[in-house]
């Protein structure tokens, strides 16, 4: 859903980005992650947060965006939902501005890969799902990203 | 400073989004994309989603956004 969430927080509060990679406690159906999805708008509308959801073979990589405050409020509620474990913080930093100021939550349906990278390419999804060091964590965070904007301007 | 000398520490690294589409960078700046049509085509676009070319492989494609970022880098010393 896109929307118009850009306006919070105020000029005085800190603006902050943060990414999350969880594991769903089973696997998720197209219904499953629409219900995921409705109630994700829902709370993030009501706190001025956007981001990016992505599920690829039953994990998910998240991007919240919002004030220091609010995200913390959503990660205590999102940490105690039972559909998913594992939750791993990849990136928590202050950002200037959004990059997902169009979409309380937005998704692009991702298509489990049919094999390996071709040889010589890193596989963007398992860095960010699987763990990698600091510098890899934020370049796969700015492909993915960029994938998602990518493939929504279609 | 040689651009020539520069360009071997500032190599372009490759990632798979998905199965029909990657992405290469350098120093953590895109380059562009290489995005596969049903046809099986290997389109590769620029980082702000303007065309470069079609290919028939994927080396092909690889091939093309390295010269064209050379090129860029050439040009203005930065991709």
């Amino acid at each position: 859903m896109q929307s118009d969430v850009a306006s919070s927080p105020t000029r005085t509060e800190t603006l902050q980005s943060l990414v999350y990679s969880s594991v769903a406690v089973h696997p998720f159906s197209d219904a499953e992650l629409d219900a995921l999805l409705l109630q994700a708008r829902s709370r993030n509308d009501a706190l001025g947060v956007t981001g990016m959801l992505s599920y690829r073979n039953g994990s998910f990589v998240q991007f919240l965006e919002g004030s220091e405050a609010h995200l913390a409020e959503l990660m205590s509620d999102i940490e105690a939902d039972p559909r998913h474990r594992d939750i791993r913080i990849l990136i928590d930093e202050q950002i200037s501005e959004r990059q997902f100021s169009s979409w309380t939550m937005g998704y692009h349906r991702m298509r489990t890969p049919d094999g390996p990278a071709p040889q010589g390419f890193r596989d963007t999804f398992t860095d960010l799902a699987q763990g990698a060091d600091d510098v890899i964590t934020a370049q796969a965070a700015r492909e993915l990203a960029f994938w998602f904007k990518v493939r929504s301007a279609r | 400073m040689s651009v020539m000398l520069n360009r071997p520490a500032h190599a372009i690294t490759w990632a798979r989004i998905e199965d029909d589409f990657f992405v290469g960078s350098r120093d953590g700046e895109f380059l562009g994309f290489i995005d596969v049509e049903e046809s099986g085509r290997y389109v590769v676009c620029d980082q702000f989603s303007r065309p470069i070319g079609q290919y028939d492989e994927l080396d092909g494609a690889m091939t093309a956004l390295n010269a064209a970022s050379a090129d860029a880098l050439d040009q203005t010393g930065a991709a």
